[in-house]
């Protein structure tokens, strides 16, 4: 679903947010992979952070996965990891 | 480049200007603790606010700093010439990992050699006992461990957080390096569903537990960049009633079920300590008298606090909408003038629209007024530009600056700086001589350079005046005469000849240096000194000095003007420059002949024929009318047809066209429709004076 994103920050997130909110409607389960992301900010965490609190309401899993090393610190700073499933 | 990095930059320049004074004031006097103060907290501002937007190379460079001036701050160094010339290089490095951070440059390799090899240096001054010891700061000893506070620091971000450039993980970082983050909670409760999530609205929000050496002031001053876009509240961990004040003030339902959750509190802690109503109303107004106290404190450290920064274009565009205003209105006060049906109403109109001229009078007064700015701020630049000129060439000089407080447009300021600066550079350079020399002439070893500034006759006066050799009058001519600019037997008065400095090409050095003697540049002072409808003059005595004095228009876009007719050409005069109007007598007229110049009360008035000089048609009336204008110290009349009357102005370029119309500063368009031409008084004077005509006062 990421494949063609790089970052997720400030100037992707609305179009991110289309293609989740999209998916979600699709299917009952999400998997985020990010694989591809070499880059992430605030701005992108705190959408990841409404995706799966919009994917619990709806009673639909999600599996947000494969973070690089650097986009998992960036996301351990801001101490969200478990609300988003990415402990490992 | 983002607002707040246009911010930060400006902020930046201002604390690396305020280090430079307080350096070169150490270099010429003995250091004040005042001086070292300011320098610490320039280069602590800096690294705060480099943190703030991740520059992590600032802050590595700018904490080294930061200790060694600790050190001789807290009196267990004294610092040292050699000292205050290593912190000037080192202003300059920062200078330059400002420009790449802000701009997302790499710095060259030589520029990175360059930093460790500053860095070294530093490290080589601070005292090796005192290495250890700031070391020992990271160094988690029981004594150590005594002096730590634990800080709770609460979080949210404005609306327009996010689009600000600034990054919450620096926040962290930060915080990281001066202490111990012991407990972030991100606060995510406020995070709407996908549907109605504006991404970049910032919802989250944080409680962190800080541990650090810090008081509450020092870490107030960390998050003093972002303070107008973060709600922050900070507060002593172990003062445990604070807590309920914070719920109070963030007023979030869930907020105390994540502080339980996270273990910042414990149900017993809330439920036992909550204070009563009046307690909490009263502690509440303490820790509110606490963050009003700090911004306050904030406030009176920094200098500008009662002013608010504005982006200079801004004021740019204002005063272009200001100008058609005057214009229209102008229209409408020659409409309503040139109506004459229907008395009454005609006289009510005219009366709404003089008030309206009179209410736009004050605002383009305003508006020019923003625009006005002392002259201290640009001058204090010379300072170190001038003390390093002097020392790069063996000379000792004093540069004694007055008249800071003089005001002066924006814009004239900026394009004065350059011209100033290359005088500045060519009075020490040429004018200033070696101290032995100095001696041999029963001269102080030391020379001295003013700068001053004051207001005079509408215009803004800027002197530079030396102590050293003066101009060689016969050098320069001989020079002249050899480079072609005058003939040989050109019989020209003292000043002629100091002006021909001004000519392209004439520099009367015998070496040239890297500082000037190349005769590039004077010209090119006085071009960009008349471009800002200036006028430039030299006093000279040889043996004793020089002394330049330029004046300038106070501003530049809009002026008090005086309608006047030629022909069938209306010209306008600016107000500041007319002494008097007085009309042609026909005696007058007969007794001035064929002469150009009349007989005023006694003393002798040339005369400028506007109508000659720019080939204007034959008169409309048989008056004839007399306008005294004036410039420094010398007058001149200028002979017009008729006196119109008072006209605010806009100024207009001509285009390049009329680049070659001297005596001519722009045109302006009436509220007919007509064009009219604004005259240059100091040009049109200055070109009457090469004809030897022009009268001094």
């Amino acid at each position: 679903m990421l494949q063609n994103y790089k970052e997720i920050t400030i100037y992707e997130v609305e179009k991110l947010r289309i293609l989740f909110l999209e998916a979600l409607e699709n299917s009952d389960t999400l998997v985020v992979d990010l694989v591809s992301i070499k880059k992430i900010d605030m701005v992108g965490i705190q959408l990841l952070l409404s995706l799966v609190k919009t994917a619990h309401l709806k009673n639909k899993k999600i599996i947000i996965t494969n973070a690089a090393n650097n986009v998992l610190s960036m996301i351990k700073q801001t101490h969200c990891e478990s609300i988003l499933g990415l402990e490992g | 480049m983002n607002e707040e990095l246009e911010i930060f930059l400006e902020d930046c320049d201002d604390q690396l200007q305020m280090m430079e004074n307080a350096l070169v004031e150490m270099q010429s006097a003995e250091a004040t603790e005042e001086n070292i103060g300011a320098i610490f907290r320039a280069v602590h501002t800096i690294k705060g606010s480099a943190g703030m937007f991740g520059f992590e190379d600032i802050v590595t460079f700018t904490h080294t700093c930061e200790n060694l001036f600790d050190v001789i701050r807290q009196g267990e160094l004294k610092i040292n010439s050699e000292m205050v010339s290593l912190f000037l290089l080192c202003k300059d490095y920062i200078e330059k990992l400002i420009d790449s951070a802000v701009n997302d440059e790499e710095l060259s390799e030589e520029e990175n050699q360059l930093g460790k090899e500053l860095i070294e240096a530093l490290l080589s001054f601070i005292p090796s006992e005192e290495i250890p010891k700031k070391k020992s700061i990271l160094l988690k000893d029981e004594e150590e461990k005594s002096l730590k506070n634990r800080w709770h620091i609460s979080i949210r971000f404005n609306k327009d957080f996010f689009t600000t450039g600034m990054s919450i993980h620096s926040i962290f970082n930060f915080l990281n390096s001066m202490g111990t983050v012991l407990i972030n909670a991100p606060i995510i409760y406020k995070i709407p569903l996908l549907e109605d999530l504006n991404p970049i609205f910032p919802y989250i929000g944080f409680e962190i537990l800080y541990e650090g050496t810090q008081s509450q002031e020092a870490l107030e001053d960390v998050f003093e960049f972002i303070q107008e876009d973060v709600s922050l509240v900070i507060f002593e961990a172990k003062n445990l009633e604070e807590y309920d004040l914070l719920l109070q003030i963030r007023d979030e339902e869930l907020l105390q079920e994540e502080l339980l959750r996270y273990s910042f509190i414990t149900p017993k802690v809330t439920q036992v300590d909550t204070p009563e109503p009046l307690k909490i109303q009263e502690k509440e107004n303490t820790i509110r008298n606490k963050e009003l106290k700090s911004d306050v404190s904030k406030q009176s450290s920094k200098k500008s606090s009662a002013s608010l920064r504005v982006d200079s274009q801004k004021i740019d565009i204002l005063i272009n909408y200001m100008s058609e205003i005057v214009i229209a209105n102008s229209k409408i006060l020659a409409l309503v003038s040139s109506d004459d049906e229907e008395e009454e109403e005609e006289s009510e109109l005219q009366e709404a629209a003089q008030n309206m001229k009179q209410l736009l009078e004050y605002v383009r007064d305003g508006i020019m007024d923003i625009r006005m700015v002392q002259v201290g701020d640009s001058f204090n630049k010379f300072r170190r530009i001038v003390n390093d000129t002097s020392k790069k060439i063996g000379k000792d000089v004093e540069f004694v600056i007055s008249g800071e407080e003089t005001e002066l447009d924006k814009t004239v300021i900026e394009r004065v700086s350059d011209p100033l600066l290359h005088m500045l550079r060519n009075s020490i350079d040429h004018g200033i001589e070696l101290p032995k020399e100095r001696e041999k002439n029963g001269k102080s070893p030391r020379g001295r350079v003013d700068l001053r500034a004051y207001p005079d006759a509408g215009s803004i006066v800027i002197e530079i005046e030396d102590d050293g050799k003066g101009l060689d009058k016969e050098k320069i001519l001989s020079k002249a005469v050899s480079n072609g600019l005058v003939s040989e037997n050109a019989n020209l008065s003292d000043e002629e000849i100091y002006k021909l400095i001004f000519a392209a090409g004439l520099s009367t050095a015998d070496k040239v240096s890297d500082i000037s003697g190349r005769g590039v540049g004077m010209d090119v002072v006085k071009r960009n000194i008349e471009d800002l409808r200036g006028s430039i003059d030299i006093e000279s005595v040889l043996g004793q000095g020089s002394k330049i004095t330029i004046r300038l228009p106070l501003t530049l876009a809009i002026i008090d003007g005086f309608l006047v007719q030629v022909g069938t050409t209306k010209y306008i005069i600016p107000l500041e420059n007319i002494k008097e109007c007085i009309e042609l007598t026909e005696t007058q007229e007969l007794e001035m002949g064929e002469n150009e110049f009349i007989n005023l009360r006694g003393e002798m008035l040339p005369l400028l024929d506007i109508r000659e000089l720019l080939q204007e048609d034959g008169s409309l009336t048989s008056r004839k009318n007399i306008v005294i204008v004036y410039f420094g110290n010398r007058s001149v009349g200028l002979l017009v047809d008729e006196l119109l009357d008072e006209y605010q102005t806009v100024i207009k370029s001509l285009g390049s066209v009329f680049h070659n119309l001297s005596g001519i500063s722009g045109g302006s368009i009436l509220g007919s429709g007509e064009i009219a031409l604004i005259f240059d008084i100091p040009r049109l004077i200055e070109m009457e004076k090469l004809k030897g005509s022009v009268m001094d006062d």
